[in-house]
């Protein structure tokens, strides 16, 4: 839990009509996507319409916990100074278990150093609540 | 008013909340370039083998070419080595400093008729043979939108990957050039590891590329600077700003006109456009 007493001061999403149920289930420390309700594809980002076969109907399911990196970067050159304390920090790339590749993610692998960080490793999601309302999902090893 | 037009969040916004797509990256940390191109970077390492080490040789080859440039900024900072590339610091893993085309302001200026009235021009013309602007999926994250745009550039001409003589490649970062090699064909996709080893990118290499020593160590013109290199490697006279008093002598300490060159590839970031031209 951060420290709420100062003010977070990295960006933070402003969700709209169709991201609002990611970033409410992650407060409720869940990750979910959308599900087409016709042909069953998972659909990232959120979005009206499914881009296999155009339904509108989906419903948003709960995803496995875990995951797996496809890629990564480490930013040791920081050029956003709210996150300047938190160099060398790792960000990947990271698809979710179960979701046939087309759930991936964005988001920081913690708890680990940098140079251990390899494309393919498997990795749990951690739920850091940064505000009251906001709870970003991020990734450690599994 | 639909699901898509009540508005959005009702928290008020701070300055640098953000929306779209970048909702899922900024809140991250993943703002710079070399972020976002990192990740192409060890996709690409992870499937083919790609070392830092291999990003070196690009780099250190550009540079040569900057040398006999005189408009080139990285030209007054003279020659590196491997060793340098491998010595520079970490800007985002996997790209270190020499891995990083430069900033630049400035401009150029380019001009585009039908080849008939072209023939009424003091200059002789280069032809555009095909263009392709436009992207689409690729299968994974190490391959760029160039491979869907090689065979609509190459069919639209009606030639191969081998009949290029040189290609100027956007090259905002090595490892950026160095997939583009691949995916517009010039070397088969995961070989081009071992292609610039052997500099076959070289001025006397197979298929010279980034003969002005690109965004990394001529400017950041944002690639339009590479359809200035490629139209003066076109011309009759070839390039005029190298080192060369009078006719060109392929002497690699001052020239770095390519031999009699016919056709030349440009692109532009992630093969989202392209040209082949050729010489008038």
């Amino acid at each position: 839990m951060v420290d709420t007493a100062v003010e977070y001061a990295k960006p933070l999403p402003a969700p709209d009509q169709d991201t609002r149920p990611f970033w409410d289930a992650c407060r409720e420390h869940e990750l979910r996507a959308q599900q087409c309700s016709a042909c069953g594809r998972f659909r990232w980002p959120p979005q009206g319409v499914c881009p296999s076969c155009y339904s509108w109907n989906n419903e948003w399911v709960k995803l496995p916990e875990t995951a797996k990196v496809v890629s990564f970067v480490v930013v040791h050159y920081v050029s956003v100074p709210a996150f300047a304390g938190d160099a060398p920090y790792t960000i990947a790339n990271i698809t979710i278990d179960g979701t046939d590749e087309h759930v991936q993610l964005t988001s920081n692998v913690i708890d680990v150093p940098w140079e251990e960080v390899k494309v393919g490793m498997p990795v749990r999601v951690v739920f850091e609540d940064v505000t009251p309302e906001f709870t970003l999902p991020k990734f450690r090893p599994a | 008013m639909n699901r898509y037009s009540e508005g959005r969040g009702t928290r008020a916004r701070r300055a640098d909340d953000v929306s779209g797509d970048d909702q899922f990256r900024i809140p991250f940390g993943n703002h710079h370039a070399a972020a976002t191109f990192g990740h192409v970077a060890t996709a690409h390492m992870a499937k083919y083998g790609t070392t830092s080490l291999d990003f070196a040789h690009l780099a250190v080859t550009e540079r040569e070419h900057a040398l006999l440039n005189t408009k080139a900024m990285m030209r007054p900072k003279g020659p590196i080595t491997i060793e340098d590339h491998q010595n520079s610091r970490w800007i985002v893993y996997p790209f270190r400093l020499l891995d990083c085309c430069q900033e630049t302001d400035g401009a150029v200026a380019m001009v585009i008729t039908t080849a008939e009235r072209a023939r009424d021009l003091k200059q002789t013309p280069v032809h555009i043979m095909s263009g392709v602007g436009g992207s689409g999926p690729t299968r994974g994250l190490w391959e760029t939108n160039a491979a869907n745009a090689a065979p609509l550039l190459y069919g639209g001409a009606g030639v191969t990957p081998k009949d290029v003589d040189f290609a100027e490649i956007y090259d905002p970062f090595t490892l950026m050039c160095l997939t583009h090699i691949e995916d517009y064909g010039l070397v088969e996709k995961g070989g081009v590891a071992d292609w610039v080893r052997e500099g076959h990118n070289k001025l006397d290499g197979s298929c010279p590329v980034n003969t002005h020593g690109g965004l990394l160590s001529e400017a950041h013109i944002h690639g339009q600077n590479h359809v200035i290199e490629a139209v003066q490697q076109l011309r009759p006279q070839g390039v005029v700003d190298d080192l060369c008093e009078g006719p060109h002598t392929y002497d690699r300490s001052v020239c770095r006109q390519v031999r009699n060159p016919e056709i030349g590839l440009v692109c532009g970031e992630s093969g989202g456009s392209s040209m082949l031209l050729r010489r008038g």
